[in-house]
C-alpha cells in the first residue's frame, strides 16, 4: 500500500482525535453535504488531492520521493439566531418584539465567523508540534504544512446560510513499489562461509528455487 | 390597452391567485404583526411558497443541498413591505395541506443577508427568508 493512504488515514485520525465539540470529519469526497447537518458542527472532508513524484527523487530500483498535497474542505452553516421565546410568545408586547427583532446579530457575521474559527481549530491541530509525525513509524509523512488557506462564498439562498472554504496540506513522503500482485519472483538463496571457509573453498553457493 | 406587463398584473389581480395562497403572517420591525390582506382585510396569504434545494458548492464543486424557502407576496396585500435592511419575522406552515398557521411551527426570519427582490415586475415580492432558532 502507498503510504500516501496511511498518511491520509494518519491525519483524519490526527483530526479526529482532537475534534471533541469543534467540527466533524469525514475521510473523503462526498456526494452531496446537506446543510441541516452541517449547522450544529463544521464538517471538515480531507481527502488526497494532488501529487508530485520528482524524477530526482527516485529511481525505478529504490524508494521514490512523493509530494503529497491533501484537501480539507471546511464547510459551515449557520441558522439565525434570535430570542423566539420573545417572538412567539402571544403575551410579549411590540416593544419586546421589537427589541427581539433588533438583537438579531448578522447572520453573515456569525457565519464568517464560524468559518474562521473552524479553520482555527484545524490548523491548531494539524500545526502543533506534538503531531508533526502525525504518530507514523520512521517518519514516513515529513515536512507537513498547511500551504494555503481559500475561504468562498456564502451560498446566496436558503433557510441557512452555507460557506464553503479549503485548506491544503503538503506532506513529503516516501513510497515503496512492492508490486501489485505481490508474489515474488525466481530467488537465489545464498550462504555465504567466510569465517569457517578453507582458502581453497572461499566463495558463495548459490541455489536456484523459490 | 397597456403593455404585455399591464395585462398580466390585470390578469393576477382579477384571478386573485393570492387566494389559493397559504396563510401567513408577518411582524415588522417594530413589534406589529400583520396578518390581513391589505387590500380585502382578509387573512393573508402568500402567493406561492416554494421550497427548492441543490446549490452548487464553488470551491469543492460539489451538491450541497439546503433547503430554500421562497415566499412571494402581492405588494397590494402588504400594508408595510419589507426593506433591505430591516428584520422581519415570518411565520408560516410547511405543509401545503395545513390551512392554519401553527402555534408551533418553524419560524423564519427576513434579515440583511438576502435582501427582498421581485421589484414591482407584476406586483409582487419575492422573499428568501432564513431559518430561526433560539439563541443562545
Amino acid at each position: 500500500m502507498m503510504t500516501f493512504r496511511t498518511v491520509k488515514t494518519a491525519l483524519k485520525t490526527i483530526l479526529e482525535d482532537n475534534a471533541g465539540t469543534n467540527y466533524q470529519v469525514v475521510g473523503g469526497q462526498r456526494q452531496s453535504k446537506a446543510a441541516v447537518n452541517i449547522v450544529d458542527l463544521p464538517l471538515v472532508q480531507l481527502f488526497y488531492e494532488s501529487g508530485s513524484f520528482p524524477k530526482s527523487g527516485g529511481s525505478m530500483q529504490t524508494d521514490k520521493k512523493h509530494d503529497a498535497s491533501f484537501r480539507a474542505e471546511i464547510t459551515v452553516a449557520k441558522n439565525s439566531e434570535v430570542d423566539l421565546s420573545v417572538l412567539t410568545n402571544p403575551a410579549s408586547t411590540a416593544p419586546q418584539i421589537a427589541a427581539a427583532l433588533a438583537a438579531m446579530p448578522d447572520l453573515s457575521d456569525e457565519c464568517d465567523d464560524a468559518w474562521d474559527k473552524a479553520f482555527d481549530d484545524v490548523y491548531q491541530v494539524l500545526m502543533d508540534a506534538r503531531n508533526h509525525d502525525l504518530d507514523l513509524p520512521n517518519f514516513a509523512a515529513r515536512d507537513m504544512w498547511i500551504d494555503q488557506v481559500q475561504k468562498g462564498q456564502p451560498l446566496p439562498k436558503g433557510q441557512s446560510l452555507v460557506l464553503p472554504g479549503s485548506i491544503i496540506i503538503s506532506i513529503t513522503m516516501t513510497e515503496t513499489v512492492s508490486g501489485l500482485t505481490g508474489t515474488l519472483g525466481t530467488t537465489f538463496d545464498i550462504t555465504t562461509n567466510i569465517k569457517d571457509d578453507q582458502p581453497d573453498q572461499a566463495g558463495s553457493e548459490g541455489t536456484l528455487g523459490g | 390597452m397597456g403593455n404585455l406587463r399591464n395585462l398580466a398584473a390585470a390578469d393576477a389581480r382579477e384571478l386573485n391567485i393570492k387566494d389559493y395562497g397559504m396563510l401567513i403572517r408577518l411582524t415588522s420591525p417594530d413589534g406589529i404583526k400583520y396578518d390581513t390582506d391589505n387590500v380585502t382585510g382578509e387573512a393573508l396569504r402568500t402567493v406561492s411558497t416554494l421550497s427548492d434545494f441543490r446549490k452548487f458548492d464553488p470551491i469543492a464543486g460539489e451538491d450541497i443541498t439546503v433547503t430554500e424557502p421562497i415566499v412571494t407576496m402581492a405588494r397590494a396585500s402588504l400594508a408595510r413591505i419589507p426593506l433591505a435592511d430591516e428584520n422581519w419575522l415570518l411565520e408560516f406552515s410547511l405543509d401545503p395541506d395545513s390551512d392554519v398557521i401553527p402555534e408551533d411551527g418553524e419560524e423564519f426570519v427576513l434579515s440583511n443577508v438576502r435582501a427582498p427582490e421581485g421589484g414591482r415586475s407584476l406586483g409582487l415580492i419575492r422573499f428568501y427568508p432564513t431559518k430561526a432558532i433560539q439563541s443562545a
